[in-house]
């Protein structure tokens, strides 16, 4: 376990060098906390999920993946249920990305527009790299899951109930 | 507790080892029939409503909406991708108890107060006189002391208590149960129900018969217990106690009684046997927290500690009279383990019904029970298996763009296609190969020697399932259905979790452990009667069976005390 944290931590300070570009600062520390201490997705890696999401999960009619908190689900899964080699791989592969959007349009993530955003993310689904096809298969099924397990979205779009107190096998169907 | 007790005061009249589906049942028979009963029970308590800490939460508020933390996933890597923070807190603790496998084999347990009774998917058959009738017809394991009638009672007895939901089906091959109204079929279910007994004559679909509660009867509610309310989250624990737990039900019954008292935290190291006597006087217990050895006495023993574990305690009950585990002159203690194939799946897919849909939740679902080799033998493998079916037609939508077009997808989900999902529990043969022993050097951190697995599949299993798989399709073909898909998991044995055998009943006592009242045939006063005492598995679900059979061997036991022949 130990080891594979150093190995991927290692793999970490190229882009951590590269996001410094980005005029956020850097706290190389926090990437090395352990689980329970300090955030092991630093700030700017934060921002990024939560742009992500936002990019996958836009907001339609009050609902999206920011309004429904997705972003902080997101940060809490990484850090506490993934393991340390998952962790590493979507930090560096949140580097990456952003040093993609400054390759392809001359900004960062944050900054493209929705489309640019779409443009980058499907790359990634669609390249060649196991890598950056990971991270996108992770970061779109858990911001996915996030969404559908939340309260609005289950009562208002799913008709989830605790204890509906009932079963009836064969409905008729009105007005779908 | 203190242990510099008095020994009279470490003395009762009965001990019952384990307090899982079992174990609270021969806890309440003998507190209802007055007798002092000490419950040993290796894992920490688990009380009623109060223990359940997942007990009906929606998804969005449980901690990362039911991922379990790396740090905590890190305690339970036995038990893998099942830890789930639902009901990982039930689950089994990496270190606790380390086996061996000299074949694979997957051990699930639950260690704590209510055993498997927190975890059980509550389905509920009676066997039938096919199955007690087997091995001496079709000529394999040995004959059982006991036949239908001689259960019958002591299934009603039980039935009546927990609760069981279900139809009377007026069958052969699976006797009637005393019921409650029947959770409904699915569309889908129906449909598939008609056309299989308009085009089978052998085949019968039936509502699954389950310990749920769905009219409460005075009985239910003085243990404290509530209609199901369709929550779909029994292994969490129900704080309705709308199916069937010893924590809900036999637990706290035999606690009102003031005649039992349950210690936590004793994991039973052997049973302790005396040669002048000629019995069993009590067992050695280690203390999970101290890890000190502490002696219980009692002049009735029952061991309930799921199967495995009660083939292991006695095993490891040796003395200079029973130098290869108690009782087991014969030497088939361990042996003729067998358990059920539940490999197989198929899942099939209905066009039609579109305009049908499900609402609520149901915990039910549809059952045919064995339909090979009934009456006479027809295929060229031994016995059968049941089919165990689910249903659904879920909301669906499409997830694979991005963007407004996912949210509005999801926003805005439809009905997908009917699906029907048939899993196979198929008999397996008891064989003197497939069994279990303790290793002769391993230990765990209690000094109890580990556990060694020795189970395979056998050819008859194979046949089995590649009928299964092909029936099915046939099944699925004849009702119309468009589609279907046939898997086999190839899981190891024990993941179907009907592990049985190994401390069978028979006639005699040189081919096997108990006699007709689970009496281990040469230490009258010791018990056996969780599914350890099997001697064939059948294909239906066990644990009402393996109840029906502590309440009938707990009554014995009473009467037995009561002559004075114990
Ligand atoms: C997911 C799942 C689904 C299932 N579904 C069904 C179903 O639908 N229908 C069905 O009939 N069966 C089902 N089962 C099986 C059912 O749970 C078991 O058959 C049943 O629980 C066995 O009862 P038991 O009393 O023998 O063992 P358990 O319920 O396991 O209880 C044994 C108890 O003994 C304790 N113990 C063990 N060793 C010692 C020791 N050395 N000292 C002291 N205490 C000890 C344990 O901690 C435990 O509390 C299912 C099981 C699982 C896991």
């Amino acid at each position: 376990m130990s080891m594979n944290r150093r190995e991927a931590i290692k793999g970490l300070s190229l882009g951590l060098a590269q996001i410094s570009g980005l005029g956020l600062s850097v706290n190389a520390y926090a990437l090395f906390q352990e689980r329970d201490g300090d955030p092991i997705i630093p700030a700017q890696y934060r921002a990024l999920i939560s742009q992500i999401a936002d990019t996958l999960l836009p907001e339609v009619d009050g609902k999206g993946a920011l309004a429904q908190k997705v972003d902080v689900f997101l940060v809490n899964l990484f850090e506490q249920c993934y393991e340390e080699d998952k962790q590493a791989l979507l930090i560096n592969q949140l580097s990456h990305l952003d040093e993609r959007a400054k390759k392809d349009f001359q900004k960062s993530f944050g900054m493209c527009s929705q489309e640019q955003r779409e443009t980058l993310l499907i790359a990634f689904e669609q390249s060649d790299d196991d890598s950056e096809k990971e991270f996108f298969e992770i970061i779109k099924k858990e911001t996915i899951k996030g969404f559908e397990t939340s309260q609005v979205i289950l009562e208002q779009h799913y008709g989830y109930q605790v204890a509906p107190g009932f079963f009836k096998g064969s409905v008729d169907i009105t007005n779908k | 507790m203190n242990i510099q007790t008095s020994k009279s005061d470490r003395t009762y009249d009965a001990i019952v080892i384990g307090s899982g589906i079992t174990g609270g049942w021969a806890a309440k028979e003998f507190a209802d029939k007055g007798i002092n009963t000490l419950v040993l029970e290796r894992g920490r308590d688990v009380e009623h409503q109060k223990d359940y800490p997942t007990a009906s939460k929606p998804p969005w508020e449980l901690e990362y909406r039911g991922a379990v933390s790396a740090k905590r996933k890190a305690e339970y890597s036995y038990v893998g991708k099942f830890a789930r923070a639902e009901n990982v807190h039930f689950r089994l603790k990496d270190g606790e108890q380390p086996i061996v496998t000299e074949k694979p084999f997957r051990w699930v347990r639950g260690y704590h107060v209510g055993g498997k009774s927190l975890l059980w998917a509550r389905k509920t058959q009676r066997w039938s006189e096919f199955d007690f009738e087997g091995p001496a017809r079709d000529g394999y394991a040995v004959d059982w002391p006991i036949r239908y009638k001689d259960l019958e009672p002591w299934y009603d007895h039980v039935e009546k208590f927990i609760g069981v939901v279900g139809n009377r089906d007026n069958l052969d091959i699976l006797p009637d149960s005393i019921v409650q109204p029947a959770f409904e079929l699915s569309h889908i279910e129906k449909h598939f129900q008609s056309e299989i007994m308009r085009q089978y004559k052998d085949r019968h679909v039936i509502s699954s018969r389950m310990a749920h509660l769905t009219d409460p009867q005075q009985i239910h509610k003085d243990q404290g217990r509530y209609r199901c309310m369709h929550q779909k989250m029994c292994n969490r624990g129900c704080v309705f106690g709308g199916y069937f737990s010893s924590n809900a039900s036999t637990l706290p019954w035999a606690a009102k009684t003031g005649n039992m008292t349950l210690r936590p935290h004793s994991v039973v190291h052997s049973i302790i046997y005396d040669e002048q006597k000629g019995k069993a006087t009590g067992v050695r217990v280690i203390d999970a927290n101290t890890h000190e050895m502490i002696e219980y006495y009692a002049r009735v023993i029952f061991l309930n500690a799921s199967t495995f574990n009660s083939n292991a305690i006695l095993l490891n009950s040796t003395s200079a009279r029973f130098p290869n585990g108690l009782g087991n002159d014969s030497g088939v203690l361990g042996k003729y383990v067998a358990w059920h194939n539940t490999r197989a799946r198929v899942t099939g897919w209905h066009k039609g019904f579109k305009d049908k849909k499900t609402l609520g939740k149901t915990p039910g679902g549809t059952y045919i029970p064995r339909f090979r080799n009934v009456h006479k033998q027809d295929t060229d493998f031994l016995r059968g298996y049941s089919v165990t079916i689910h249903s659904s037609r879920d909301l669906e939508a499409d997830k694979n763009v991005i963007g407004s077009e996912l949210t509005e997808n999801i926003l805005n989900p439809h009905l997908g296609d009917w699906e029907i999902r048939m899993l196979m529990t198929g008999e397996t043969i008891p064989i003197e190969e497939n069994h279990v022993r303790l290793h002769e050097e391993k230990t765990d951190k209690y000094g109890i020697p580990q556990i060694v697995f020795s189970c395979d599949w056998q050819e008859n299993d194979m046949k089995q399932l590649a009928d299964f798989h092909q029936q099915c399709g046939e099944m699925l073909d004849k009702a119309g259905f468009a589609d279907f898909k046939a898997t086999d998991s190839g899981r190891p044995p024990g993941s179907d979790v009907h592990e049985m055998g190994g401390v069978r009943m028979g006639r005699s006592e040189k081919t096997s452990i108990l006699n007709e009242w689970n009496q281990v045939h040469q230490c009258k006063n010791v018990f056996v009667t969780d599914g350890s005492c099997m001697t064939s598995t059948g294909t239906q679900n066990p644990s009402l069976t393996f109840m029906a059979l502590t309440a009938r061997a707990a009554n014995y036991a009473v009467e037995e005390m009561k002559r004075q022949n114990l």
